[in-house]
C-alpha cells in the first residue's frame, strides 16, 4: 500500500518535471530571435557610413553638389535622390518613406507599409474600418459621458 | 487616515508632475538604408511638440527639404514655401517621438492598437511579450514579439500570418536627456523575397523641452497655408 502511494507520488513528480522541462524547451528560442549579425550590418552600410561622415563634415553639401563634382563615393552607389522614398518596399506607400512609416510611426506605420505593399484594396478597407471603429467608440464614449454627467447632476 | 491622504496626494502630484515634464523633443537624425541595388542616406533634424502635435523633419541631405506632419497632412516645404500636401492617416500618436515623450515607448504603441497581449515570458535578461492581432485582422497580420531589457524597448519581431519573420527592429544605445530615455540607434532588418534590407537610423544631440525658432516658422507657414 505504502509502496503504491510512493509510486503514485513519484509518477506525479516525474510528470511535473517532464512538463516543466518540455514547456521550458518550447518557450526557449524566442530570445534567439532578438539578435542580428552586427558585423554584417556594419559591413553592408560601410560605404554609406563613409558618405555620412563626409556629409556631416560638409553640412551644406547636397547630393546634387556631389553628383556635379562627380564624387567617386557617390558614383559607386545608386543613391536615391530624395529623403522620402521607400526603398524598403520598392515603392513609396502613399508617397512616404519607410523611415517615416517604420521608425517614426511605430506599429501603425509598419502595418501600413505591409498592408499597402501587400494589397491596396485591403488597406483602404482597413483604414475605413479604423475610422468607423474610432467614430463608433467616440459616439459610445460621448453617450456614456452624458449619461454619467446627467446622473451626477441629478443627485 | 491623515497620513494616507497625504501619501495619496503626494503620489497624485508626483504622477501629474512626471507626466507633464516632457512636451517637446528634437535632435539630429541620420538614416542609412541599403536594399537590392539602391542606397539611401538622409541627414537632417527633427522636432516634435506634443502641444500642437506637428512633426518636423528638416533634411539637409540628399537635398534641402522640409517635411511637416500635421494631423492627416504631410506638407513638403521648399525654400520657405509649401510645395505639396499629401493626405496620410493620423498616426502622430504612434510616432516614436510621441511615445517617448509620453514614456510609452516600451510597448511601441501596441497597447490600444489592433493587437492584444497574449502572454509575457522572461528569458535571460529579456522580458518578451507576445501580441496577437484582433480576429478581424488575423487574415493579414501575424503575431508580434516585443522584448524589453531593463524596462526599455529592446527589439520587435514582426511575423506574417504564416508565422514567417518579416521584419526585426532593435532599439539600442539609449541616451538620457533631461530624464527622458531615447534610443540613439534603431536597426531595422526587413526580409523581402528572401533578401535582407537593412536600415539604421541614428539620433544625436537630443534636446527636450526646447522648441527652436525654425519649428515655429514652419508651423506658422502651415497655419497660413
Amino acid at each position: 500500500m505504502l509502496i503504491n502511494l510512493n509510486l503514485t507520488y513519484m509518477k506525479k513528480i516525474l510528470l511535473l518535471i517532464v512538463s516543466v522541462v518540455f514547456t521550458g524547451t518550447l518557450m526557449a528560442g524566442n530570445a534567439d530571435l532578438f539578435s542580428y549579425d552586427k558585423a554584417k550590418v556594419t559591413d553592408e552600410l560601410a560605404s554609406l557610413q563613409m558618405l555620412e561622415d563626409f556629409v556631416i563634415a560638409n553640412p551644406t553639401i547636397t547630393l546634387t553638389d556631389l553628383q556635379n563634382q562627380e564624387n567617386t563615393l557617390v558614383n559607386e552607389m545608386n543613391l536615391i535622390p530624395t529623403g522620402f522614398y521607400n526603398s524598403m518596399m520598392g515603392e513609396p506607400p502613399l508617397g512616404i518613406s519607410s523611415f517615416i512609416w517604420g521608425c517614426v510611426f511605430g506599429i501603425a506605420g509598419v502595418a501600413i507599409v505591409y498592408f499597402v505593399a501587400d494589397d491596396k484594396e485591403e488597406t483602404t478597407k482597413a483604414f475605413k474600418g479604423c475610422v468607423v471603429g474610432t467614430l463608433a467608440y467616440t459616439a459610445v464614449y460621448v453617450v456614456l459621458y452624458f449619461v454619467a454627467w446627467n446622473s451626477v447632476a441629478w443627485y | 487616515m491623515k497620513k494616507v491622504t497625504v501619501l495619496l496626494f503626494f503620489f497624485i502630484i508626483c504622477n501629474v508632475a512626471s507626466s507633464q515634464n516632457f512636451y517637446s523633443i528634437g535632435g539630429e537624425y541620420t538614416v542609412k538604408n541599403k536594399s537590392d541595388g539602391a542606397s539611401q542616406l538622409i541627414v537632417g533634424r527633427f522636432y516634435y511638440n506634443i502641444n500642437d502635435q506637428y512633426i518636423v523633419h528638416e533634411n539637409s541631405f540628399p537635398e534641402k527639404e522640409v517635411y511637416v506632419t500635421a494631423d492627416t497632412n504631410l506638407f513638403q516645404i521648399n525654400n520657405g514655401k509649401v510645395e505639396s500636401r499629401t493626405t496620410i492617416p493620423d498616426l502622430t500618436h504612434f510616432s516614436i517621438y510621441h511615445l517617448a515623450l509620453n514614456q510609452q515607448l516600451s510597448n511601441y504603441g501596441l497597447e490600444g492598437s489592433i493587437y492584444k497581449l497574449e502572454n509575457v515570458d522572461k528569458e535571460d535578461d529579456l522580458v518578451i511579450s507576445t501580441w496577437i492581432p484582433d480576429k478581424n485582422f488575423k487574415k493579414n497580420f501575424g503575431k508580434i514579439l516585443l522584448s524589453t531589457k531593463n524596462k526599455q524597448l529592446f527589439g520587435i519581431v514582426f511575423f506574417d500570418n504564416l508565422e514567417n519573420v518579416i521584419k526585426k527592429q532593435f532599439f539600442e544605445e539609449y541616451v538620457n536627456s533631461m530624464g527622458l530615455s531615447f534610443p540613439s540607434k534603431v536597426i531595422e532588418i526587413a526580409y523581402v523575397n528572401n533578401k535582407e534590407i537593412i536600415q539604421v537610423t541614428t539620433y544625436k544631440n537630443i534636446t527636450i523641452n526646447d522648441v527652436p525658432e525654425s519649428y515655429i516658422r514652419y508651423t506658422d507657414l502651415i497655419h497660413s497655408y
